[in-house]
């Protein structure tokens, strides 16, 4: 098991100056007291918008950038203090078509990939030939990667992340750039060999899909912070039960806007003056009580839209809490 | 140890499936090499007045420019291979990939220049040998000489190649190391005898392993007793080059660990 407790990272990123300035030194705190279980035979998703701090999460479990503060094991092993035993028994994945020689065939780059681990040449030819077969490549093996479409490369991408078969598996957005029926192919072979192979798998991805489809346990992260977690079907529950509601007034009326603001059981609120619009998420139907406030202002409304997907809402909670932030 | 070896045999096996091919590395390291050793040559005949008497006979000297030329084009090969192969895969994302494995750093490194040194010497040093033993009389000596030297040039590019490597991997700006060709030229007096060097510039050729692995195959080839002392300097020079790629290995790693930095391109 992988275990993460309290994690923090914070960036430190020189601004751009005038050469004769000094650069000033900002900091950025790309998560904030993460902390997660990745379990063998597991498939755990971590969902949020672009900058939500995914990639950083991800990259401090697997050993390549270490944490500002916080613990990981990964079996027992200390990741942050001895990130090189770690490192043997994970991979990574990542989605488009980087990280491979595209001069190289696809066994060539295993090869390489695998002598990196230290697997001798017996050793190497077998996990070669299994790793080739589970990703279907075995066929155009020794054509020269740069040949390769683009799904055939995201292929050979996992078999790179098998090749020393590893317990657990981290994939930063497999399926980017991606047609719907390889992605759906290719989430098929996460699903297959975490079952087969017992391996503990993180997920992230910004597709809620996806989330749904593969995964036994869900993060939600946005601005650095898990902002919930719980299986597919608890998430959609917590969400579904809310109510997601966009009004546009024909005015702006501060007392109005206040005063709902101040209602019961709303959990975000994003009020534009402007727009004479709000945003809102609530745990109870407001609609009857927001339509009585503006009549009682003397306020129309002009348009009411509800939102109820599971996508939706919880893209609704995410734009809420980015605008607080 | 074993995975070190493993490691090293792979580096120059991708270093020869991934640039075997590319023909600029012809250009760039066997004909403009050549040419340059030829525009030497007849930059010095053109006066034709060696001061040095060792150097007064076209045999030696024609061995001593080509021995120099050899020796510059070994360590240049190390800069321009590691520079531009590192650059490469910081921008196709490989080199995120290896330094994400636990490999040993300093196997990759050195893998690394023993790939850039097979893949691109062999052609001038083929090259060199050939003309090494047109012009001298051909007898069994001269093969031990060849695979003697070779031997010196393998060993002190290799660790030269691996102090590049480290550098090339702990700052994307590593292109600053292509202008280093011209003082390495001149400080490790590869037209010309170390002897002759100013003063003051001997004082900076100790920076170059180059200047010692010049110095030494010339001795190897010309006849003139190897210098214990230059040895002994070649060995600390080498020492101290290990130890700055180590120090400065370990430092990126957790550089890079605090800020991500492999990423980038
Ligand atoms: N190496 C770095 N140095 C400084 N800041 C960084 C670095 N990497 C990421 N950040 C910042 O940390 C925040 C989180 O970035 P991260 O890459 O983890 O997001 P993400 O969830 O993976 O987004 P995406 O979906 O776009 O991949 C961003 O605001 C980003 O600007
Ligand atoms: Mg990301």
């Amino acid at each position: 098991m992988i275990q993460a407790k309290n994690l923090n990272k914070i960036y430190k990123i020189k601004m751009k100056k005038h050469i004769w300035n000094r650069s000033e030194i900002q900091y950025k705190e790309a998560v904030h007291d993460i902390s997660m279980d990745i379990e063998k035979g597991k498939i755990v998703g971590l969902l949020g918008v672009n900058g939500a701090g995914k990639t950083t999460t991800i990259k401090m479990l697997s050993t390549m950038i270490s944490p500002s503060s916080g613990t990981i094991h990964v079996d027992d092993i200390d990741a942050v203090k001895f990130p090189f035993h770690a490192k043997k028994i994970i991979n990574l994945i990542t989605g488009g078509e980087r990280n491979i020689y595209w001069r190289l065939s696809a066994r060539e780059n295993l090869e390489y990939f695998g002598s990196l681990y230290g697997l001798t040449k017996t050793e190497l030819k077998k996990r070669i030939d299994y790793c080739l077969s589970i990703v279907n490549l075995t066929k155009n093996a020794d054509i020269p990667v740069e040949k390769y479409s683009k799904g055939m490369k995201q292929r050979l991408q996992i078999a790179r992340g098998l090749i020393n078969n590893p317990s657990y598996i981290f994939l930063d957005e497999p399926t980017l750039g991606i047609d719907i029926l390889m992605a759906k192919e290719l989430r098929e072979y996460i699903k297959r060999i975490t079952v087969e192979e017992n391996k503990g798998v993180l997920l992230t991805t910004h597709y809620i899909a996806e989330a749904d489809e593969l995964c036994n346990y869900i993060y939600v992260i946005n601005n650095g912070k898990i902002v919930s977690e719980g299986t597919a079907n608890d998430l959609k529950k917590l969400y579904t039960s809310n109510y997601c509601l966009n009004f546009i007034f024909d005015c702006y009326n501060k007392s109005l806007f206040d005063d709902i603001a101040k209602l019961e059981n709303i959990i975000k609120i994003e009020l534009n003056p402007e727009l004479h619009s709000i945003k809102l998420i609530s745990k109870e139907n407001l609609i009857k009580k927001i339509i009585q406030l503006s009549s009682n202002y003397k306020c129309n409304i002009n348009q009411i839209k509800t939102e109820d997907s599971l996508e939706a809402s919880l893209m609704q909670i995410l734009k809420v809490g980015n605008s607080h932030a | 140890m074993r995975n070190c070896l493993i490691i090293c045999s792979a580096e120059v096996k991708k270093a020869h499936r991934n640039y075997f091919k590319s023909i600029s590395n012809y250009f760039s390291l066997l004909l403009w090499p050549i040419l340059s050793f030829f525009t030497t040559y007849y930059t010095y005949s053109s006066f034709d007045n060696y001061f040095d008497p060792d150097l007064a006979n076209k045999t030696n000297f024609f061995t001593f420019l080509i021995l120099g030329c050899l020796g510059h084009n070994c360590f240049w090969a190390m800069v321009q291979g590691g520079v531009m192969q590192i650059r490469e895969e910081r921008r196709n994302g490989a080199l995120e990939i290896i330094y994400f494995s636990p490999a040993n750093r300093l196997a990759l490194l050195y893998g690394r220049a023993l790939g850039d040194f097979i893949q691109n010497t062999w052609m001038f040093f083929i090259f060199s040998s050939i003309i090494v033993m047109l012009i001298s009389k051909f007898t069994y000596i001269i093969l031990f000489k060849i695979i003697g030297s070779f031997m010196v040039l393998l060993l002190t590019s290799t660790i030269w190649g691996g102090l590049i490597n480290s550098i090339c991997i702990a700052t994307r700006d590593a292109g600053f190391l292509f202008t280093i060709g011209e003082p390495m030229n001149f400080f490790s007096a590869v037209k010309f005898p170390l002897k002759n060097l100013p003063f003051w510039a001997r004082a900076i050729s100790p920076i170059f392993p180059s200047t010692y692995c010049i110095y030494i195959i010339r001795a190897i080839f010309m006849g003139n007793s190897v210098n214990t002392i230059k040895i002994l300097e070649l060995l600390t020079c080498l020492s101290i080059i290990v130890a700055i790629t180590y120090i400065l290995t370990k430092i990126t790693e957790i550089h890079n660990r605090k800020t991500g930095n492999l990423q980038f391109y």
